[in-house]
């Protein structure tokens, strides 16, 4: 077993832990930039829609305000965002690099996207439904979690499930900054010292985790569609 | 008893102002079934949606619902009150995600029942709407009839005195229509509800309504018993719903033709008799036959019962000597019989 394996990847033999280690830090920010995020998002897309025309809280200057935020800090690429953000990571978590340091630009970088995607998946609701449970007499707090997000489960799974994988994409990028993870360990071995068969390694975790995440989406959605 | 007054609502939408509303009063009564009829854009559903708030009215406007102004309640207040008044919808607005049982459940929550407590009374509804068998379907299991009984019997669920009825029935076939009436009609009787239904057809307000209201652009055109309302028609609009509803507005095509092609001879009259009184009982045509010695060839006659009593009337020419006709004419017409002559030969 081994001999084949030494065979097909040399340079991922011979340094395992580095793999593990690599790997469990791409977790480590998935799941903690990941959670952050995907709180921030739903609070952000759940604002845009009470506050917006005909919403069940509608305010023009909360809207109008989160709308652009939103807007501007979607149109800056990540790598920039990277870059930009470095004194921000300074002041906020101590550090600039490493996976904490990347923790920042992860979040910043996958909020006003994931705020959006809620956004849109709360839209989805029938504006009938909102409007029978408010002639039923339900205060805005229980039109949000009775009706906005109960009825809107597979669709938020959805979304979450598509932000999860770009989360993946931004984890290994930040990897430049020497965030660690996947990417970092692909570009240290597989890109700067040509170690191909470590880069094939790391897409195959990858295509893992992805797989890991859509079926557990899917399983929910499928449970919480009738 | 709920009391509007000076209602209007006035959209503001890109730069153009829609007056939706304009300047509504009227009081509907504990325990009756109140129609507001229309057609599409009359404002029907805006004026019905501020008896719950739903829409807010311009200034103003006063929503007294039992006594209380609404306008005047805080957020917290008004809660309370708007589970005192249950709505219904056309497109039935059932929580797709929840149980036929959970739909029901949902306005009890918070109500301080415990959960069996809660599923015993939205069972007890569902019996009451006879779909008890049917608890937990989801939503689109369903038909659109029995939806909309799952929809009543949420409605239902916290007591309310007040029920509001936004097109209740338009999403459903002719027969389903039937049963919903039904419905609301032994829902009113057995629970005294207050009950106000948006409708633009004829037929349900003709079947259900005590008393009904015209809309027309924003106003209330027309208001009062429903059969006096439709008996004697004064506004266009309602004569347009009461002819739509009617055979008797075959005879204007009938009016249009050479008066040889209906076979008529010179002396004759094509006349439309519409009965304006609740009772049409006397014989009314044979006795005019015979008093004044003419014929009159029935061409059609429509009678239809509007809550209980007979609406409608007939259509026929009339032949005899000239004196004669117009005499039985006024004779009709002292019977308060309305007489239109529509074609003389
Ligand atoms: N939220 C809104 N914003 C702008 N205009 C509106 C709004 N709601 C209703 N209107 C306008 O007000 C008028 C009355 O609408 P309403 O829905 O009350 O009519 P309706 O009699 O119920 O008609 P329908 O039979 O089609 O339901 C229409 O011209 C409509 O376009
Ligand atoms: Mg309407």
């Amino acid at each position: 077993m081994l001999d084949i394996l030494n065979a097909i990847i040399p340079n991922v033999v011979s340094k395992p832990d580095e793999l593990w280690v690599s790997i469990w830090q791409t977790i480590y920010m998935m799941v903690v930039a990941g959670s952050i995020a995907f709180a921030m998002g739903m609070f952000f897309g759940i604002v845009l829609i009470v506050t917006k025309q005909g919403g069940i809280l509608e305010n023009r200057i909360v809207f109008g305000i989160l709308d652009r935020l939103i807007n501007i800090f979607r149109s800056i690429p990540f790598v920039i965002l990277l870059a930009a953000l470095i004194p921000f990571s300074r002041i906020i978590v101590g550090t600039a690099i490493g996976t904490t340091g990347a923790m920042v630009p992860l979040v910043v970088g996958t909020v006003p996207f994931f705020s959006r995607q809620v956004e849109s998946a709360l839209s989805s609701v029938d504006k009938g439904l909102v409007e029978a449970a408010t002639s039923m007499g339900s205060s805005p707090l229980g039109i949000i979690f009775r009706v906005y997000l109960k009825e809107s489960i597979p669709h938020l799974v959805r979304v979450t499930q598509i932000t999860a994988i770009s989360l993946i994409g931004l984890t290994a990028m930040a990897g430049a900054i020497g965030g660690g993870g996947l990417g970092d360990f692909a570009i240290r071995y597989g890109h700067q010292r040509g170690q191909t068969d470590v880069t094939y390694t790391t897409v195959l975790v990858i295509l893992i985790m992805v797989s890991l995440i859509q079926r557990g989406g899917n399983y929910i959605i499928k449970k919480t569609t009738h | 008893m709920i009391r509007l007054r000076n209602i209007s609502k006035t959209y503001h939408r890109g730069g153009q102002t829609i007056k939706a509303v304009s300047n509504v009063s009227l009081d509907i009564n504990d325990g009756e079934i109140f129609g507001v009829i229309g057609f599409s854009g009359a404002g029907k559903s805006t004026l019905v949606r501020n008896i719950n708030l739903l829409e807010r009215p311009d200034e103003g406007g006063v929503v007294e619902v039992n006594g209380q102004d609404l306008t005047k309640l805080s957020a917290r207040e008004l809660r309370k009150t708007r589970s005192t008044i249950g709505m219904i919808f056309q497109q039935f607005n059932l929580m797709p995600s929840r149980t036929v049982i959970e739909n029901v459940i949902y306005p009890l929550a918070g109500k301080g029942l415990s959960r069996k407590e809660q599923e015993n009374k939205a069972i007890a509804l569902l019996q009451k709407v006879d779909l008890a068998q049917r608890a937990h379907a989801y939503p689109s299991e369903l038909s659109g009839g029995q939806k909309q009984r799952v929809a009543i019997a949420r409605a239902l669920a916290t007591n309310p005195k007040i029920l509001l009825c936004d097109e209740a029935t338009s999403a459903l076939d002719p027969t389903t229509t039937h049963e919903i009436l039904e419905l609301i009609k032994k829902l009113n009787e057995e629970l005294h509800l207050t009950i106000v239904v948006i409708t633009h057809e004829m037929a349900v307000v003709k079947d259900i309504c005590h008393r009904v209201a015209v809309m027309e652009h924003g106003r209330v055109v027309e208001l009062g018993d429903t059969f006096s309302v439709f008996a004697n028609p004064k506004e266009e609009v309602t004569r347009n719903f009461v002819k739509a509803a009617s055979n008797l507005s075959k005879a204007d095509l009938l009016a249009k033709l050479p008066p040889e092609q209906l076979g008529m001879k010179p002396g004759e009259k094509l006349v439309r008799l519409s009965y304006l009184d609740k009772t049409v009982s006397e014989p009314l045509i044979s006795s005019v036959s015979q008093k004044f010695s003419i014929i009159m060839n029935i061409l059609f006659a429509d009678v239809e019962l509007v809550t209980g009593s007979p609406i409608g009337g007939t259509c026929g020419i009339f032949s005899g000597e000239k004196q004669n006709i117009e005499n039985a004419l006024q004779w009709l017409r002292d019977k308060n019989v309305k007489v239109e002559v529509l074609l003389n030969a």
